[in-house]
């Protein structure tokens, strides 16, 4: 059916001579790498025999720790109180004029520029927000209502 | 030299721990307070829930697990409720705290009182038969029952209180221009030669709106008493009565508040 040869390519055979010897070195091959062996890993030894080097070492990795962790603490505070500091709340004194509650400058008295009028008008003004915004009844702290008749019959 | 450093780190930790639950307390306001209240809330209408049907469900097929169903949502709604209470309570104190025009002496006398409720309803909550029958279940739930008969009647104490603050700290707030504009006026008068006829009479006008804001407010000062009477039953009537003669005064206020305005404009138009 088919003309695929079957049989091993000779150029990807193992390279070795029949008495286990290793193949002669052909100027321009590519060199074949010896086979592996088992060797002994040698590590460096760490003497574990100075337990108080350690507990020295970890204390202070451990203190350190936690310094960094009232830094942290400290810092995220800190820039929390920025945070709310970023947004100036604007005053009366520096949005609102003087009021001269409707009154054109030929209309005012010699009283009107007064401090001490001029200081009052701006407390009642305040005052003023105040009772609009006041509620008598808290309304947020109303009594629970809560089951408490409990029963199985 | 092992201990040693244990120690230190030991020390280390409890004051780190230390400093934050300081930090912790100083920032637990009436805001946080309400908060924790309105959490507990949630979870207690979610295990009041449960109890309810679970209660259906033993009503209804009466076996062993679903008694045992039922006692266990019984228990963790009994829980809940204690809960909600104990930090309903403590939201009102932080509240009392922070609101204004409150006599300190008061303030401490309900807050101490309000703290013995709060300790109450842990200490029932931690003793709740949990393996208990349902019988003793029903038992503890009665004694939390007759306990916040007397609770109710200090909250609506409490919360008349700081309707009471609200309405005292504007009036000091009203009173505080009007002598200064009244006292602004005489000098006026005295040393510039303005004609106060007219401004004089609007201040006995403002005057008598002040007095009639007063007596709303001894009327409903009148009724906290009321409130404090254990032969009182309908707390909740005598609690509304209150807001509303405080209401009243507060109108008083505002009115007088007005004419103070008036008398101000009075004083800076020409005449």
């Amino acid at each position: 059916m088919s003309n695929i040869d079957l049989k091993p390519d000779q150029s990807t055979a193992p390279q070795t001579t029949q008495a286990g010897m290793p193949p002669p070195q052909i100027p321009g091959a590519v060199p074949v790498p010896p086979p592996m062996t088992k060797r002994k890993l040698r590590l460096p030894k760490i003497s574990f025999g100075n337990k108080r080097k350690l507990v020295t070492i970890l204390g202070i990795s451990f203190g350190v720790l936690v310094l960094l962790l009232i830094l942290a603490a400290f810092i995220s505070n800190r820039s929390r109180n920025n945070n709310q500091e970023i947004i100036p709340t604007p005053t009366s004194e520096e949005t609102t004029d003087i009021d001269n509650g409707g009154l054109e400058e030929a209309e005012m008295s010699e009283y009107a520029k007064d401090p001490d009028v001029i200081e009052i008008g701006k407390e009642l003004d305040e005052l003023e927000k105040k009772f609009d915004e006041v509620k008598i009844r808290e309304e947020a702290l109303s009594v629970p209502l809560l089951d408490f008749e409990v029963s199985f019959k | 030299m092992n201990k040693k450093i244990i120690g230190l780190i030991v020390g280390v930790l409890l004051l780190f721990g230390q400093g934050r639950v300081a930090f912790a307390e100083e920032n637990f306001d009436y805001n946080r307070a309400y908060e924790d209240y309105i959490f507990t809330l949630e979870q207690y209408r979610q295990a009041h829930s449960e109890y309810l049907l679970a209660r259906a469900q033993y009503m209804q097929s009466g076996t062993l697990t679903a008694q045992t169903k039922a006692r266990d949502a019984t228990v963790a709604m009994l829980e809940t409720r204690d809960d909600v209470i104990a930090t309903y309570l403590t939201a009102l104190r932080m509240r009392l705290n922070e609101a204004p025009g409150i006599d300190p002496a008061l303030r401490d006398g309900l807050s101490a009182r309000l703290d013995v409720d709060v300790n109450w309803f842990l200490n029932h909550k931690s003793g709740i038969h949990s393996a208990g029958t349902l019988e003793d279940l029903i038992s503890d739930s009665n004694q939390a029952k007759d306990y916040f008969e007397l609770t109710r009647n200090l909250n609506y104490e409490v919360l008349q209180v700081i309707s009471m603050g609200k309405v005292a700290n504007l009036r000091e707030q009203v009173i505080e221009p009007f002598t200064k504009l009244k006292i602004k006026v005489a000098e006026f008068s005295a040393n510039n030669g303005f004609n106060s006829q007219v401004v004089d009479r609007w201040i006995i006008e403002t005057d008598y709106k002040l007095t009639r804001s007063q007596e709303k407010y001894a009327s409903a000062l009148s009724l906290l008493a009321s409130l404090q009477n254990p032969k009182e039953k309908d707390k909740y009537s005598v609690y509304n009565n209150a807001l509303f003669r405080l209401q009243e005064s507060l109108q008083y206020l505002d009115e007088a508040n007005q004419f103070v305005q008036e008398i101000l404009r009075g004083v800076k138009r020409k005449a």
